[in-house]
């Protein structure tokens, strides 16, 4: 069963209520027939006759902890629960990213200069970005890429020497920097950097997350528009601007992610076809598969206009010659 | 569980320092070391004092980034594992916990 379908459905019985621990954000993952499947076929290849219900079982938990033994041993440290006895509680996470900033086969952003390489620069991920992405992009941009590309571009600026900085524009990035750090760290509030983080995460996990349908991105834009509100409003930084200063650090992020948030549940909204990690539950297959639409295939390349609800949309189609659009199937 | 925790705060190289109680209510026993420290944090941040500042990552085991001195003892006294996978249920017994970040 693929991660994305695995993934949705669990969070949808934990949604339903079926949930297995204290918060009812669990479901279980028993390993008890991958024992007996991977015990008999053991015990077949080892030409064991009339093997015993125990002895199948010790088979398959050498073979799973040969496979996964480290990540059981990592569950039980958490858990305080043997995973080679007891059903497993699992639920979905977001870690790591789909996508990322736009770069050239050079790894180099729009901006002449500015490279942006591993998970931080957009990738071709499908439904399921694969675990160790994250590792395999790193090394493959660090150590393969971009070696070979940023010195191509560095050389010609090999005799440009040091670049000024008391041009308007300099002075007037600093001047928006300074004046937005002042901000937070006087600002009288009453909420918490992480206050305002998990009310956005809350509202990205549940409307604009692995499923996702037209009520819920619209109420997710209203939400998060009405919660930057109340972060500009409300937000406290402790401490100042002149020290180690994690809250700050952080306001500085969920700033920006307020932000990203309602354009990418706008974005959500305007593409009405399933593609990729964007789900929309108005737009599946029969089967449950992402039904792609001709008249959405181009990528949303939004202009910043101020609000995330200013954006303005530009299309880049996407036009195949080697290859078919076709929907996923293992069949 | 309801802790105490003694934790060396100290703003700066010239600050000369001091150990300082905080008390936390209700820390799960599921919860891991970061985890508690996280809601010492807001408590903190809503009372309008300045939390406590600890280096973290990955929080996954992995990365090796959450380091702190824990009764004495570098990621305190679990073996082979980091900051964040060391888990309350390992302090049920006992009643005063040191802190102080690397």
């Amino acid at each position: 069963m693929p991660r994305d379908v695995a993934s949705r459905a669990a969070k949808e019985r934990c949604d339903a209520g079926y949930g297995v621990n204290a918060t009812g954000e669990a479901v279980y993952l028993d390993f008890a027939a991958s024992f007996e499947r991977y015990g008999s076929e053991q015990a077949k290849i080892q030409n064991i006759s009339n093997p015993s219900a125990a002895k199948i079982k010790e088979l398959g938990q050498e073979i799973v902890r040969a496979k996964y033994g480290n990540l059981f041993q990592m569950y039980e440290k958490i858990v305080d629960e043997n995973p080679y006895e007891t059903p497993m509680m699992i639920y979905p996470a977001v870690h790591y990213t789909m996508g990322g900033v736009w770069v050239d086969y050079n790894l180099m952003t729009t901006i002449p200069g500015c490279y942006a390489i591993g998970e931080a620069n957009f990738s071709d991920h499908g439904a399921n970005r694969l675990g160790a992405s994250a590792l395999m992009q790193g090394l493959a941009d660090g150590y393969f890429v971009l070696p070979y590309t940023i010195g191509d571009y560095l050389s010609d600026d090999i005799r440009t020497g040091k670049i000024a900085t008391d041009t308007p524009e300099f002075d007037a990035a600093e001047k928006e920097v300074t004046e937005r750090i002042e901000f937070f760290v006087n600002n009288k509030g009453t909420h918490s950097v992480d206050y305002y983080h998990k009310k956005l995460g809350k509202i990205m996990w549940d409307k604009c997350g692995m499923s996702r349908n037209k009520a819920g991105l619209e109420e997710a834009v209203e939400e998060i528009s009405a919660l930057r509100k109340d972060f500009w409003k409300n937000v406290i930084v402790p401490g100042t601007a002149t020290e180690y200063n994690e809250q700050l650090a952080k306001a500085g992020r969920v700033a920006d992610f307020l932000e990203l948030g309602e354009l990418f549940a706008k974005d959500a909204l305007v593409r009405e076809e399933s593609a990729g990690g964007h789900f929309r539950e108005e737009h599946q297959t029969e089967d449950g598969e992402a039904k792609r639409m001709k008249e959405f295939q181009f990528v949303s390349a939004w202009e910043y206009k101020g609000e995330p609800k200013d954006a303005v949309l530009h299309k880049e189609a996407l036009v195949y010659e080697n290859i078919e659009v076709k929907e996923r199937s293992y069949k | 569980m309801n802790l105490t925790l003694k934790i060396w705060r100290q703003s700066d190289a010239n600050d000369k320092g001091k150990m300082v109680d905080y008390k936390v209510t209700e820390i799960s026993e599921h919860m891991s070391f970061l985890e508690m420290m996280d809601v010492l944090n807001e408590q903190l941040v809503n009372a309008g004092e300045e939390p406590v500042a600890f280096d973290h990552d990955c929080r996954e085991g992995i990365c090796g980034m959450c380091s702190m001195f824990i009764n004495g003892e570098a990621h305190g006294p679990d073996r082979g594992v980091t900051t964040c996978q060391l888990h309350m249920r390992m302090f049920k017994d006992r009643r005063y916990h040191y802190y102080r970040a690397f």
